[in-house]
């Protein structure tokens, strides 16, 4: 990417917003070619790899496939095995917390400067981060994506669970529903049947409710049409790229699929480049 | 938020909309817009404007075409 060097009157050269593995790379790759650079981050450093997807989910499905095995195995499936999950839960939480201690120590020694909270443009070159305001000569945007929203009737008055928090729960339900025919629903389907829970994992749910024993899902399979009570459901229907941060005050242009992006990943601001699953079409 | 309630009151006369209604749509579309930024300290009037359009795109789509774009009519 060729862009335009600073003038005095900016806090920084490149503002980064979002810590994601492509957030982090471009901070590196500008830090790196001598130029004064900040990283914003809402959450975790590290993004949604480091706290709710690649990692906790490769940990969990470790465990998960060790207990199976231990439990099937002709050897020891006879032997008593029990395991506390709150101290799987506290493990993932701890790994969590460590790896994102230590990128965030690799950009803090590279001399990227990390500022906490949720931005927001207020103009082309200038962002809002609860009641202080930075301004940079250029931006990339790596903020990610989120959970798609869904218009399942009767979601909105129930608890339920996300790729988010599935790894936070303190107890094993007896009975889960998993809701959706994505990669990250296949793996919370098999993380649960490995440690023995029932699960069902269907795509086509129409309605959800609640009452004092149990939740109840609607949904549609081969053989019809279906209810079944579960303890919990886990909503993993998609993703889709996080643009609500008044990309329109910045004048950047984007769709449902993301920002819109040119073959160097500049949008339609010419300060502002866009990486990663924000970014339209990537 | 109260400016925006007396021009949108406006709008809807122009509109013809029916005043009842159109106070109880406008209440409860300003209050959602509130409610939506309330994590931003810093707001610009854009940001008000694009949150109110939103929800008032709930209600009555014409309403919020008008409210969106006032400004640009000439």
């Amino acid at each position: 990417m060729s862009m335009k060097t600073t003038t005095k009157s900016f806090n920084f050269d490149y503002i980064i917003i979002g810590s994601g593995p492509a957030g982090r790379a471009e901070a590196l790759k500008f830090k790196k070619s001598g130029k004064n650079v900040a990283i914003v981050e809402m959450n975790k450093i590290g993004g949604a790899e480091i706290t709710t997807y690649e990692l906790p989910f490769t940990l969990a499905l470790d465990f998960s496939r060790i207990y199976h095995d231990y439990t099937t195995s002709p050897v020891t499936k006879n032997t008593p095995h029990h395991f506390n999950f709150p101290t799987l839960t506290n493990y993932i939480k701890k790994e969590i917390s460590k790896k994102s201690a230590d990128l965030k120590s690799e950009l803090e020694n590279a001399g990227i400067e990390i500022i906490p909270g949720f931005a927001h443009f207020l103009d082309q070159n200038t962002i809002a981060i609860g009641d202080k305001k930075f301004t940079a000569a250029n931006f990339v945007l790596a903020t990610g994506s989120k959970l798609k929203p869904n218009k399942i009737p009767g979601l909105d008055h129930i608890k339920y669970l996300t790729p988010e928090n599935v790894f936070k729960i303190r107890k094993l339900p007896r009975f889960v529903f998993v809701i959706g025919n994505t990669v990250v629903s296949k793996k919370i389907t098999e993380f649960f049947e490995n440690l023995g829970v029932g699960v069902i994992r269907n795509s086509k749910v129409s309605e959800v409710a609640e009452d004092r024993k149990s939740k109840i899902v609607y949904f549609t399979d081969d053989t019809g049409k279906k209810m079944v009570r579960v303890d919990t459901i886990v909503l993993a229907t998609g993703s889709e790229p996080f643009l609500d941060y008044s990309l329109e005050n910045a004048e950047v242009e984007y769709k449902r699929s993301g920002i819109v992006v040119n073959k160097y990943s500049r949008t339609s601001a010419k300060n502002i480049y866009a990486v990663g699953e924000c970014a339209n079409g990537s | 938020m109260k400016d925006e309630a007396k021009i949108l009151k406006i709008h809807c006369k122009a509109l013809g909309i029916p005043s009842g209604s159109a106070e109880i749509f406008i209440k409860k579309s300003i209050t959602a817009a509130e409610k939506s930024l309330k994590n931003r300290k810093i707001i610009t009037k854009n940001d008000r404007v694009r949150a109110i359009t939103k929800e008032l795109k709930k209600y009555n789509k014409d309403l919020a075409y008008v409210y969106e774009n006032y400004n640009k009519i000439i």
